[in-house]
């Protein structure tokens, strides 16, 4: 039966994580989307705090290694902590020390020895660190199979060449996870996936993109030039590849997983502006009267409160999924375009209904409308998550539509 | 830690309506020109329990909770809508003790307190006034009526004869009987219908609705991976796909919101605000998901050939019989939670 009790540990988690968000998130969110870089100070705060990547598992939807059965909890903990972190800044949140979107391909194909090597970095608390994921192209977003980094395979490793863009966290990571192609004729099944470390030859950053929103986080190019990687450094070794379309089939994994908590972190956007407006509004109106003139106000908070709500049970029902190794590739996607579309529509409301005449918008509220532009592209666009969900739909009745 | 997944009873529960549903189906167009379900199909849902699903069991029903009754309902009109609605919709009462063929009408002011003009009321032991628009079971019974009484709102019982009936044509849901009724009578009893009760009422309208969205979804997809247009089936072009994609979002959160309001209303919180948002989102998806699916099959649509245009017809008709979703509004925002969210309290 469908259940939505509040445990300890959840309420332990939002509250410890909601009160870390209003005190140490609030506070410096505007001058840091100002500065467009967020200040050491923040990274000593999370260090007293004890807020890392445990709290957001750095391995969402990891496998059990004692059993496929075995219900975990790890995403529907981690969508909580996204949601209130992003109700703080959802830049923030993309800037906290950790393995980030880099985390989920090193734990489903990494060997041990490379989980191992990889996230012993973060064991190291006293200095913040990063990992990012590389797959986005100049030429290649959405059509993700269509990626132009090149490797090719040379004595003791690979070499590769080509540039990925919009890399989140991409100047300051530790260690990237790139996709790149053995052979474009293959397709997807040529697709390859390694770690690229920081200082290695031929890795170096490009710019750093000024963007519409989310100014705070780290978004950089990143160039491979004749960048030699050792053969160590290819996820899940050679072996791993010889069944064909793995290397892409870890990246689409990779969104499966991430999804939810992107879709988690436009609800947090979204709750912070549906709240934001009511406390503007009720400042300057008296709601609870029974006016025809503020019952239009009134109508449109509740929509608000209720498009955040129906975005975060789609969330939720698509970390469920995950939790219990059930298909959730089409509920990942719901959740992602859902909460994208209802989330844009949301802060541009909130920052509608409170611009009076005369008076300077909230500043909340236009960083909000911001950067909530971008949770309706990246992870997949809009047009993607739709284009998965309708492909789900035919498969269901097996039907080839040749979408 | 919130779940999403359903117990083997109500699993049970639901594949029995839905398989119910499935056979019933052929039937459904003939029932609507009819103007009533085949008998055999209604007495073959009576001997499966399908009209005692929430009706008390100290009434002879299932007693099942809102959550594992709405699946089943959901279940049974996503296979035969029309059907589905005319056998169950009737007995919406039932979970307020209303016996099987009674006449349930909502003629109170609402527990939000959006008033209504016209109305029943109760005074000293007996209820007047009139109900423009209702479900009731075939022939006819006493009524269980929602009246306005000094202190609120109150569940009266009331002998047939108070109730004149009369039939009460729409355009839609042409296979239930659809009343209005002139009542005055005395009541043989009352009993309070506030929030807790109008919250159940809510909860109980929305699978119908839900029922509906899902018909329209299976329907129009089934209909896209077949219908050639431009050397291809219609289903392959982004602008079909993507449209199925919003109504099976739509869909998926309507049932979702339902979902959490009616496992709250059944840990004894106040769930008002959210089963009237939850029935709302459930008109809203079922509209947008009929709608949908009379324009993606086109001018087939739009002629009876295909079930979408009844679709259409009933959801507008199912949505008159259960508040226009401005009442919702109302009714949530004055719920107590809706007091708490604006200041108010």
């Amino acid at each position: 039966m469908p259940d939505f009790l509040e445990t300890e540990q959840e309420k332990t988690v939002r509250a410890y994580l909601n009160h870390f968000a209003r005190t140490e998130i609030r506070p410096r969110s505007l001058e840091a989307d100002r500065m467009q870089d967020i200040q050491p100070d923040f990274y000593q705060a999370v260090q007293r705090s004890g807020i890392s990547m445990e709290m957001m598992p750095r391995n969402p939807g990891s496998r059990s290694k004692e059993g496929e059965q075995r219900e975990h909890t790890t995403l529907r903990l981690s969508v909580l902590a996204s949601e209130e972190l992003s109700w703080g800044d959802a830049s923030f949140l993309l800037s906290l020390p950790g393995p980030g979107l880099g985390g989920p391909p090193v734990s489903f194909i990494g060997t041990p020895e490379q989980r191992e090597r990889f996230f012993a970095i973060f064991k190291d608390t006293e200095h913040p660190h990063f990992g990012a994921y590389a797959l986005t192209e100049p030429e290649a977003g959405s059509d993700v199979a269509g990626i132009k980094t090149r490797c090719e395979a040379v004595n003791g490793g690979y070499r590769i060449n080509g540039t990925k863009t919009f890399i989140t966290n991409g100047s300051r990571a530790d260690w990237v996870v790139v996709f790149a192609s053995i052979d474009p004729s293959l397709g997807r099944a040529g697709h390859r996936t390694f770690v690229v470390e920081r200082g290695t030859q031929g890795f170096s950053v490009g710019r750093r993109h000024h963007k519409l929103g989310l100014r705070a986080n780290d978004t950089a190019e990143l160039v491979f030039s004749d960048c030699f990687v050792p053969e160590e450094n290819l996820l899940g070794g050679r072996a791993h590849y010889e069944q064909s379309k793995e290397g892409f089939k870890v990246a689409m994994a990779t969104f499966d997983s991430t999804r939810p908590l992107v879709a988690a972190m436009a609800v947090g956007i979204a709750r912070a502006a549906a709240e934001r407006a009511r406390e503007l509004i009720e400042e300057r109106y008296m709601l609870g009267r029974a006016l025809p003139r503020y019952r239009a106000l009134r109508e449109a908070l509740d929509d608000m409160d209720r498009r955040v709500r129906a975005a975060r049970l789609l969330t939720w029902k698509s970390a469920f999924l995950a939790d219990v190794r059930q298909p959730q590739s089409r509920a990942a996607s719901m959740a992602k375009a859902y909460a994208g579309k209802e989330a844009v529509l949301i802060c541009r409301e909130a920052l509608e209904l409170t611009a009076d005449s005369g008076e300077v918008p909230d500043p909340f509220l236009e960083k909000w409308f911001r950067d909530i532009r971008v949770f309706d592209i990246f992870e997949g666009t809009a047009q993607i998550q739709r284009l998965v969900v309708a492909r789900r739909l035919f498969e269901e009745i097996g039907a080839k539509v040749g979408l | 830690m919130f779940r999403f997944d359903w117990d083997e009873d109500s699993r049970a529960v639901a594949e029995l309506a839905r398989d119910f549903g499935r056979a019933a189906a052929a039937s459904d167009r003939e029932a609507a020109e009819t103007g009533a379900v085949p008998a055999g199909l209604r007495k073959q849902a009576g001997e499966l329990g399908l009209f005692d699903l929430t009706r008390r069991v100290e009434d002879g029903g299932l007693g099942l909770a809102a959550l594992a009754a709405g699946s089943a309902v959901t279940s049974l009109v996503a296979e035969a809508p029309t059907i589905g609605t005319a056998l169950l919709l009737p007995e919406i009462g039932s979970p307020f003790g209303a016996p099987a063929g009674a006449f349930f009408a909502d003629g109170g002011a609402g527990a939000g307190g959006y008033r209504r003009p016209a109305g029943l009321r109760l005074e000293r032991g007996r209820v007047t006034g009139r109900i423009a628009f209702a479900a009731a079971a075939p022939g006819g019974g006493e009524g269980f009526l929602v009246a306005q009484a000094g202190d609120g709102d109150r569940l009266c019982r009331v002998s047939a004869g108070a109730c004149a009936l009369e039939d009460a044509p729409s355009m839609g849901l042409s296979a239930m009987r659809r009343v209005s009724a002139a009542v005055d009578g005395d009541a043989a009893s009352d009993t309070p219908f506030g929030a807790a009760e109008r919250t159940g009422l809510f909860l109980a309208q929305a699978p119908f609705f839900h029922g509906y969205g899902r018909a329209a979804l299976h329907y129009a997809r089934a209909y896209a991976a077949e219908r050639q247009a431009f050397g291809k089936v219609i289903g392959g072009f982004q602008a079909i796909g993507f449209l199925l994609a919003d109504v099976a979002m739509e869909v998926e959160a309507a049932e979702l919101l339902w979902q959490e309001a009616a496992w709250r209303a059944a840990q004894g919180e106040e769930a008002l605000r959210l089963a009237a948002d939850a029935l709302r989102a459930a008109k809203d998806a079922a509209y947008f998901a009929v709608n949908s699916c009379v324009g993606i099959l086109g001018g087939h649509g739009f002629v009876d050939d295909h079930p979408a245009e009844r679709w259409l017809r009933d959801v507008e008709t199912l949505s008159a019989l259960t508040g226009n979703r401005w009442a919702l509004g109302q009714a949530g925002a004055e719920s107590a939670q809706g007091e708490e969210a604006h200041g108010v309290a």
